[in-house]
């Protein structure tokens, strides 16, 4: 190194006066025998002094440091007040209330369903007793209902509650009363309805829909689905096949003006539009549920009469078993000679009471949970896959040192809740973020969490090594240092960890294959959670997740293994991810049984010799 | 003198860690302006981002107050905070579409640009006319250089910031620091003579 250049940080010290005086002396000596040196400092110097002449920069507003004051303020408020804290997604999609309203609507929307099959029961059971004497209650049309007889009914329907709601979401407790006194409302306007002669024009064929009905319900989001008179309204005016019945509420008596002008059930809905919501009670709950029929009630003869007249049985919630028994043959004969004879209205399965409200019963109770399931899965299905798509533009986000785009979009996907590994990694993200930003002491805050939650994540240590550069900038070697050796303790962790989750990973891919029938053992079921359980960090998603990735790596599975698990990443809804359980869930149970025996189509087929080839490459 | 004015930025800052406002409100008047400038000039014009700057930069200071450790001076701290935080809103600035400082406002011939709308509101005179023109060239030159220059230059020129703690900022040695101010010094120094303006 020449003498000017071991002099030039000595010039820059000179010309910003940060020399000490024997070193100034020393520079200054040098500079008087060296002309590159001279003409430097010069130069230099003149451009301090040209910069210095420059118009001065205008000072800040006196508003913005009041707005510096005021912020400053609301954070001390906001640090002091700590049970303010916002709730997360999760914590407020666990409140009471909040699952309460969400399982009352779900079951209520479930309930609506089968009520208005319960109710096209009913009008049907009731059009075919036209032969069958009327007794007095519904031979007396406008004579005002029984107060007493109402109530009874109420405590009908308490009881009868949880048969109903065992069809739908929720649990058999979780029925509001609301939704029973609705209930209780729908049953007052059946009565009504029946006692006029009109109850078959109500029915919602929409009922026989099973999924189709639910999923209409389900779509009101838990809110509250439509009434049962909504759905026979809407039924009412949409279908065709129903105008026969329709019909016969011309001839029928009409409501007293008094009960017309009722309050309606539905809020929205036309209330005085057919006299079945217009019999409403005062009472209005938009959750309207089925109740049983009463027993007493019967219409009067109408023009269906003579068709019914072979089917008179009531439709009661305790019908004679024997004379149920000698129905359903019958009710089956007739199903299936309207079906042959292709008449929309005949095919209608109201025409037989009994057995097909049985059948469609059941179907809505088994579409509703396979629904329920599936719409839950693809629910957090969804989630995930935001999760994930925040996730990356966070890594991109802060691979292109825009940090607090970055740090936003990994709040984002940590409060999206799209599994645990995705919330660990964006905790993760939000901690190098922070260690970038130094914010050393939130940073570690976060990892530190992490530590806690999942000691064994493989992200760990490099997150930790981030944290402890933060540190490292603010000079605070100690706890630096003791932040990279628990990184290097992480980093042994996670190596270890990697090894059993391998072991798990094969145990869990055998037990896979078994549950979904590509070999016979025992069932997955238990050990995918139990997979899950061991190991909660992977840098992969979950543990089924990791099945796909590790069989690619892992030892050379079977060929029928392999192409069964080729067959269910293809049915994964979400084919990137392509986890073994979300296939579990998308196969039926049919397909499922019969997935080892099924010979595997071209694609697959293919596609697996190629896997097996590379497999056995390796 | 208020009791505040008499403490060091330090004990300030430990005082307002342990709750008192007004200490930090005091820390505000003190370097408001310092921090101003430091944005204003590292950002460029215009002054709204510099006051966007601002705020956030302090703050920064009160979230981390909790973890604020008196190992170094309280400017070292706080610059750090206000260099990493233009250093970002620089990098962002770089993916957003800019118009050119030299762009005229208007199609008419010596229409102002909007380097020129960046000024202080002041009469104009000889004298003023050319420290504008020189604060101007001086911006437009600051602009062009690289980030770690550009910082070096603004924290040793206009903030005080020796060159030791611009390292201990920065994360390099002095004498990397010291270079990076001697490059920018030649680069601002080019750019004022493309300009016209012959340092003396």
């Amino acid at each position: 190194m020449s003498a000017c250049e071991r002099q030039a940080d000595a010039l820059m010290g000179y010309l910003y006066g940060e020399l000490t005086p024997p070193e100034a002396e020393a520079f200054l000596a040098h500079a008087r025998g060296c002309p590159g040196c001279s003409q430097e400092l010069d130069g230099l110097g003149a451009v301090r002094r040209t910069v210095s002449r420059a118009e001065p920069l205008p000072d800040p507003h006196e508003a913005l440091t009041a707005r510096i004051f005021e912020a400053a303020r609301a954070e001390a408020a906001r640090v002091a007040a700590p049970v303010e804290k916002k709730a997360s997604f999760l914590e407020k999609l666990m409140r009471p209330w909040v699952m309460g309203l969400a399982v009352a609507g779900a079951g209520a929307a479930a309930l609506v369903l089968v009520s208005s099959n319960q109710m096209r029961m009913m009008s049907t059971e009731q059009l075919a007793k036209q032969a069958a004497p009327a007794p007095v209650v519904a031979t007396a049309p406008a004579a005002p209902r029984d107060d007493s007889a109402k109530e009874a009914v109420l405590q009908d329907v308490s009881s009868a509650a949880p048969v109903t709601t065992e069809n739908g979401f929720g649990s058999a407790g979780d029925a509001p009363k609301k939704a029973r006194r609705a209930v209780a409302d729908k049953v007052e306007r059946e009565e009504a309805h029946a006692s006029l002669g009109a109850k078959g024009g109500k029915a919602d064929p929409r009922g026989g829909e099973g999924i189709g009905g639910l999923q209409g319900a389900g779509s009101a989001g838990g809110r509250a689905g439509p009434t049962g008179a909504a759905l026979d309204e809407e039924s009412a005016e949409k279908r065709p096949s129903q105008q026969p019945i329709m019909a016969q509420k011309k001839a029928a008596e009409p409501l007293p003006e008094p009960e017309r002008k009722a309050a309606p059930v539905v809020e929205d809905r036309k209330a005085d539009a057919r006299p079945m919501a217009s019999m409403a009670p005062a009472k209005q709950s938009p959750l309207s549920l089925p109740p049983p029929p009463p027993p007493a009630a019967a219409p009067p003869a109408t023009a269906e009469a003579p068709r019914e007249a072979a089917a008179n049985k009531p439709a009661s919630p305790s019908p004679d078993p024997a004379a149920e028994a000698q129905e359903r043959p019958r009710a089956k004969a007739k199903l299936e000679a309207a079906a042959d004879a292709d008449d929309g209205a005949a095919g209608n399965a109201l025409v037989v009471p009994g057995y097909k409200r049985d059948q469609l019963r059941m179907q809505a109770n088994e579409s509703s949970k396979a629904l329920a399931k599936d719409m839950k899965t693809f629910g957090a299905m969804k989630n995930e896959l935001r999760a994930q798509e925040e996730l990356s533009a966070g890594t991109n986000a802060l691979q292109s040192g825009q940090l607090p785009e970055a740090l936003a979009a990994f709040q984002r996907a940590e409060g999206l809740h799209g599994g645990d590994s995705v919330a660990l990694n964006a905790r993760a993200g939000q901690a190098t973020v922070l260690a970038r930003m130094d914010r050393c002491g939130e940073s570690v805050a976060i990892v530190k969490k992490i530590g806690q939650d999942a000691p064994r994540f493989s992200g760990r240590p490099a997150v930790l090594r981030e944290v402890a550069g933060c540190f490292d900038r603010r000079r605070d070697v100690v706890t630096a240092k003791a932040l990279r050796e628990e990184a290097d303790a992480a980093g042994r962790l996670a190596s270890n960890t990697a090894d059993q989750a391998e072991t798990v990973v094969r145990a869990v891919r055998r037990d896979a294959a078994a549950l979904l029938g590509c070999e016979t053992s025992a069932t997955a079921a238990g050990e995918l959670p139990r997979a899950q359980g061991m190991w909660t960090v992977s840098v992969e998603a979950d543990a089924t997740g990791h099945v796909k990735t590790a069989h690619a790596r892992g030892p050379a599975p079977a060929p029928g293994l392999q192409r069964c698990l080729e067959d269910l990443a293809r049915n994964a809804v979400i084919p990137s991810l392509g986890a073994v359980t979300r296939a579990d869930v998308m196969l039926p149970v049919q397909t499922r049984a019969s997935a080892p025996q099924a010979a595997p189509p071209v694609r697959a087929r293919s596609r697996a010799s190629e896997a097996d080839k590379a497999t056995e490459a390796r | 003198m208020a009791p505040n004015q008499s403490l060091t930025d330090e004990e300030l800052m430990l005082q307002y860690k342990a709750g008192a406002l007004a200490a930090f409100e005091e820390l505000v008047r003190r370097h408001r302006r310092g921090v101003f400038h430091f944005a204003l000039r590292f950002l460029g014009p215009p002054p709204a981002q510099a006051e966007d700057a601002l705020q956030e930069i302090f703050l920064r200071v009160v979230r981390n107050a909790g973890s604020y450790e008196p190992k170094a001076k309280f400017t070292t701290w706080l610059f750090t905070i206000a260099r990493h935080h233009c250093i970002d809103a620089s990098r962002k600035n770089k993916f957003r579409r800019t118009d050119s400082l030299d762009a005229p406002l208007s199609d008419d011939d010596g229409a102002q640009t909007r380097m020129d709308r960046v000024a202080a509101d002041a009469p104009g005179t000889d004298e003023s006319a050319d420290a504008r023109r020189i604060r101007l060239a001086v911006q437009q030159a600051l602009n062009q250089l690289p980030d770690e220059q550009r910082e070096v230059f603004i924290l040793r020129e206009y903030s005080g910031v020796p060159f030791k703690e611009i390292a201990d900022m920065t994360g390099v040695s002095e004498n990397t620091v010291k270079s990076r101010m001697r490059y920018a010094l030649e680069s601002i120094r080019t750019h004022l003579t493309q300009r016209g303006i012959t340092p003396h």
